[in-house]
């Protein structure tokens, strides 16, 4: 990173918690009387962007602008009108659209003056129609793209009163015009990201970055405007941007904001898509060092080993990224679902993992969850269940359940509804042609369901099966009443559970004289939860599809049920997404891949990563790199469909939650996303903790 | 035939090319104080007791056949005085912090283990390295095992000290596609001080290793005091001249890991005398010490290896 940069990322760094930054009041406006949801939407919008444009700020080492003043965003419902709104139907999460990748890249070619065109023509003939609603939701848009012309345009003025003509140039063209170079590619692209947080819209995915934007480098490149050098720093200084007003983000926890970026794959016909950017990308990332945005990278067998060993330098940082997901099982997955084959290929990740189609998805991937653990535990309390004379009736049991879980959440959520987002929906295919709100729906209105707790679930199977039908030391009715009273003066049993039963990737067994492996149990739950929400339609008329991801579930759950059969006591939490149970000696990641691959994970697109811990000392070597590469292409040959590995030293967590200040910038992952580990809560470092005991040393 | 392991580790990125998967033999003639795998040592399977999370519950005590558990008094966890390591506590254990160490295998079930990853060692490379111990102990074993993965189209690599029989030398280097060999201390009585025996044989199979046609790589572990003077490493550099097929040195900085295994044996294989006292006193006093020896600064690394690449010979501190 050049000298400048470094002064940047400095900044960066402080601006995140920046104190300066104003609370504005809200009460004047025009909220109460108005019924129109996008107008509501386009009020809200219009306001925070002249706000905003009342303070522009630039540093003097940026080249790239835009940067938050306004702490609060106005709301446009009162609690109360919120909580009356949630009686007429379900609202996810906030209640506004977010999880979404829009189509930045057509706006960018186009530029928001034609795009204000295409509105305007639109306009005329939703006129002719009497279509008020469409006016109504046309009209939003046109007030959100003079606003956002006008913060662009305040922050121009600004820029010729600092000197600095290079800026004022830049926003003379964009975003109302098309952007030419890379530079306004990379600034137009900051203003339409950052607009869509001011709109409300949350977890806002950045996409197909390399794809959409190579061209304008290409170009850049070739005419000789810009080195190869200064195309970097020009990146960097981009990627930083990302960071700068993360602390006003919506999440969980701070740090789950959402803005994954996808590099790599193939096009819409299929072709290898990689580019220089590619590589350009991941190389940033490792100099920038912060945890925006959130590198993906599409693989296969087939990926070159100096793309992965460009992507593991980045894994040997500690950044918790890149997550990498396999196109050989994704794309095929998500046709099998429905998708059209191009879309398909097109794919990119929602805020964690979620597989979705930039620009035409308006799913909700995260809409609710199945906890494995607790199915078992369902099942093991039922006096059928109890009554079970054989481990295979005893799974048929489960197999029931998981599909009356399945049942249970489809009728809860018979009607869903969201806030409109008529900015958002001018970036999303197709909305502005059908004068409607991205809210109400889009190409792909699928509802996503994610699997927490999958290998714990197999390994309490697999200790039912051995304790309870193999050796008869205990019976079904007993372990259920050991696992309530949380196995208190059984730790025969405990010990016996713990130690000695298989477990999946961790002491896997094979399917032998009719005893079921713990792969094929794995197997058997993958498939029968990809059954159950096959040929189901959503009240959206998309469809639900399901996953192996645990979002914030992971540490939810647990405390939910009571200790699991396969000596988890209460409370103790489940590995996050797809991964082997916390705290037991791991044989090494070949068998942990070997064993999470064996399902067939086409069937589980709603994403979820199989999660392997390295220890930082393996990266001790120049060589590990390659190795380490090496064991990624070896996760795609094998036909995982999404993978994420990380590299951790729990001597230096413990320090960090010791001495919090010394560790500001140690960076982790998390479920779907990596943050700061001080900023976040005690369970959740806790659960890290547990997880770096398990770390692969070489 | 049947031989004796330790441990299996499927993940190793240092002991060879590629990913691999290395077995640890059990037993071992040397007896270096800083004996990183003290557990390896003795040849019979043993009993691994880890003290600290011990609740002092008693039941190892209780299904213990050892006759003589009066001996053992009130020490606590116990271990049966004339321990066979039939394993009785182990399974008897609730928190189960006691293991044997040491598994009789034979070469069929060995190899069937070691099959598994081959669809890993086919696709991206990688392969089996027997360590130890002292895998040349098990010569014919070793030898055994490799012939049959080679067949089975997977490679192997074998990690020694070099002390052994002319015979049991030629036998497994000649099985292996890479030999990775360990020099101590180039003088014959300064390593019989630290190892308890003379390098004599070692250096007489260097001698052989260097003839024949097969890759190596030499590894030094750098004991701070013991052998890594300028006039250690350049002696050790010259008994490496005119190696076509040296690979590369590798010196491995010290680390005191070993000691902090020792509590885990019953009765420690290292006698502590009062050189091996004296040795940890200005090692490592306590385990702890372990993390906090300093890394290598970058002139010192290049010290180091000056012997070496003034021969031209290729090196690293790893
Ligand atoms: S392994 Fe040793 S201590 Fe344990 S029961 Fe057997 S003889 Fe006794
Ligand atoms: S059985 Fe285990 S916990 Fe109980 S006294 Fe023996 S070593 Fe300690």
């Amino acid at each position: 990173m050049t000298p400048k940069l470094e002064r940047l990322r400095d900044w960066t760094w402080l601006q995140k918690d920046s104190a300066e930054r104003i609370d504005v009041d809200w009460s004047g406006l025009p909220l109460q009387s108005e019924s129109s949801r996008c107008k509501r939407a386009a009020i809200c919008l219009a306001a925070i962007l002249q706000a905003e444009s009342e303070h522009p700020f630039i540093h003097p080492d940026e080249r790239i602008v835009l940067t938050r003043h306004v702490r609060n965003l106005p709301k446009r419902y009162s609690d109360e009108e919120m909580a009356e709104l949630r009686k007429t139907a379900y609202f996810h999460e906030m209640g506004v659209v977010f999880n979404l990748s829009p189509n930045y890249g057509a706006t960018l070619a186009a530029g928001l003056d034609a795009r204000r065109e295409e509105v305007l023509s639109r306009r005329e003939t939703a006129l002719r129609e009497g279509d008020s609603e469409g006016i109504e939701f046309l009209d939003a848009v046109l007030s959100g793209i003079d606003a956002v012309c006008s913060l662009a345009e305040a922050y121009r003025l600004k820029a010729l009163e600092e000197g600095r003509g290079d800026i004022a140039e830049t926003l003379a063209q964009v975003p109302r015009k098309p952007a030419r170079t890379f530079l306004e590619a990379l600034q137009f692209l900051r203003i339409l990201h950052f607009s869509l947080w001011c709109e409300g819209t949350y977890h806002n995915g950045i996409g197909r970055f390399d794809q959409f934007i190579w061209p304008y480098l290409k170009a850049d490149l070739e005419s000789g405007r810009l080195g190869r050098d200064e195309a970097l720093e020009l990146l960097e200084e981009f990627f930083l941007s990302f960071n700068r007003d993360t602390g006003l983000y919506i999440g969980v926890q701070q740090g789950d904001n959402g803005q994954s970026m996808m590099l790599g794959g193939v096009d819409r016909e299929g072709n290898d898509a990689v580019n220089p950017l590619t590589y350009m990308a991941l190389e940033a990332c490792c100099e920038v060092k912060l945890i925006d945005p959130k590198i993906n990278l599409r693989i296969s067998a087939q990926s070159p080993i100096a793309l992965l060993e460009k992507a593991t330098q980045l894994t040997r940082l500690g950044l918790g990224f890149p997550q990498y997901a396999n196109d050989d099982v994704v794309i095929p997955g998500l046709v099998r679902l429905g998708y059209d084959l191009a879309d398909a290929r097109d794919y990119t990740v929602a805020a964690c993992w979620e597989f979705i189609i930039p620009g035409r998805g308006m799913d909700i991937p995260n809409i609710d969850a199945v906890c494995f653990p607790a199915v078992v535990n369902t099942v093991l309390h039922s006096r059928e269940g109890q009554n079970a004379k054989s481990f295979e009736v005893f799974l048929e049991l489960v197999h029931r359940e998981i599909r009356s879980q399945a049942d249970l959440i489809a009728q809860k959520l018979q009607r869903v509804d969201m806030l409109p987002c008529p900015f958002t929906s001018l970036l999303c295919d197709g909305r502005i042609e059908k004068a409607r709100d991205a809210a109400q729906g889009n190409r792909y209105n699928n509802f996503g369901v994610h699997g927490t707790g999958i290998a714990p679930a197999v390994d309490s199977l697999a200790a039912l099966q051995k304790t309870v039908f193999q050796e008869h030391s205990v019976t079904l009715a007993e372990m259920a009443a050991v696992c309530d009273t949380n196995f208190q003066g059984r730790d025969d049993l405990l010990a016996e559970v713990k130690y000695d039963s298989p477990r999946l990737g961790i002491r896997d067994s094979e399917t032998e004289n009719g005893v079921l492996g713990t792969k094929e149990i794995a197997k058997r739950l993958i498939a029968w939860f990809a059954e159950s929400w096959e040929g189901r339609v959503n009240c959206r008329g998309g469809i639900w599809r399901c996953g192996t991801g645990s979002a914030m579930y992971y540490v939810r759950h647990p405390n939910e049920i009571p200790a699991s059969p396969d000596g988890r006591l209460k409370g103790e939490p489940f590995p996050a997404n797809y991964a082997p149970s916390l705290g037991y000696p791991v044989q090494g990641p070949l068998s942990v891949i070997d064993a999470f691959t064996a399902p067939d994970l086409t069937r589980v697109v709603n994403g979820g990563p199989l999660t392997i811990e390295l220890h930082d000392s393996v990266f001790r070597e120049p060589e590990s790199i390659t190795k380490v590469a090496q064991m990624v292409r070896y996760f795609a040959k094998r036909g995982g469909h999404q993978l994420q590995i990380n590299t951790i030293n729990r001597d230096q967590l413990l320090d960090a939650q010791r001495h919090p200040e010394k560790w500001r910038h140690l960076i982790v992952r998390v479920w779907g996303w990596s943050g700061y580990f001080v900023e976040l809560d005690r369970p959740y470092q806790d659960q890290i903790i547990k997880r770096a005991e398990m770390t692969f040393p070489a | 035939m049947i031989g004796t392991i330790f441990e299996i580790r499927e993940f190793s990125l240092f002991d060879g090319p590629g990913i691999r998967t290395t077995v640890f033999l059990k037993g071992c003639p040397l007896r270096c104080l800083w004996c990183h795998n003290p557990e390896g040592i003795r040849e019979e399977p043993e009993l691994l007791v880890n003290p600290h999370l011990c609740r002092k519950c008693g039941k190892c005590r209780a299904v213990c056949p050892s006759g003589e558990r009066k001996e053992s008094g009130e020490r606590v966890p116990f271990r049966g005085t004339s321990c066979n390591a039939c394993g009785r506590c182990v399974q008897a254990c609730p928190v189960r912090i006691r293991r044997i160490c040491g598994e009789r295998i034979d070469d069929d079930a060995l190899v069937k283990r070691l099959v598994r990853h081959r669809s890993f060692f086919e696709a991206e490379g990688g392969g089996v390295t027997f360590s130890g111990g002292e895998p040349l102990l098990q010569a014919q074993w070793v030898a055994l095992c490799a012939q049959r993965l080679r067949a089975e189209g997977i490679s192997t690599a074998v990690e020694t000290s070099g002390y052994a029989s002319q015979k049991d030398y030629r036998q497994v280097i000649s099985a292996v596609d890479l030999v990775i060999q360990d020099i101590k201390h180039p003088d014959s009585a300064i390593h019989k001080r630290w190892t308890g025996r003379s390098n004599e044989p070692i250096l007489r199979n260097l001698a052989i290793l260097k003839e024949s046609n097969i890759p190596f790589i030499i590894r030094i572990p750098l004991i701070p005091g013991v052998n890594d003077s300028a006039e250690d490493l350049s002696a050790a550099a010259s008994l490496l001249r005119g190696s076509d097929k040296l690979l590369r040195v590798e010196l491995l900085p010290f680390h005191a890991g070993g000691r902090a295994k020792r509590s885990l044996l019953s009765t420690p294989s290292i006698p502590d005398t009062p050189e091996s006292k004296a040795f940890w006193e200005c090692h490592a006093p306590t385990s702890h010490d372990a993390a906090a020896i300093a890394p290598l600064t970058q002139p010192q690394t290049e010290e180091l290896l000056r012997p070496f690449k003034s021969l031209a010979i290729p090196c690293r501190v790893a």
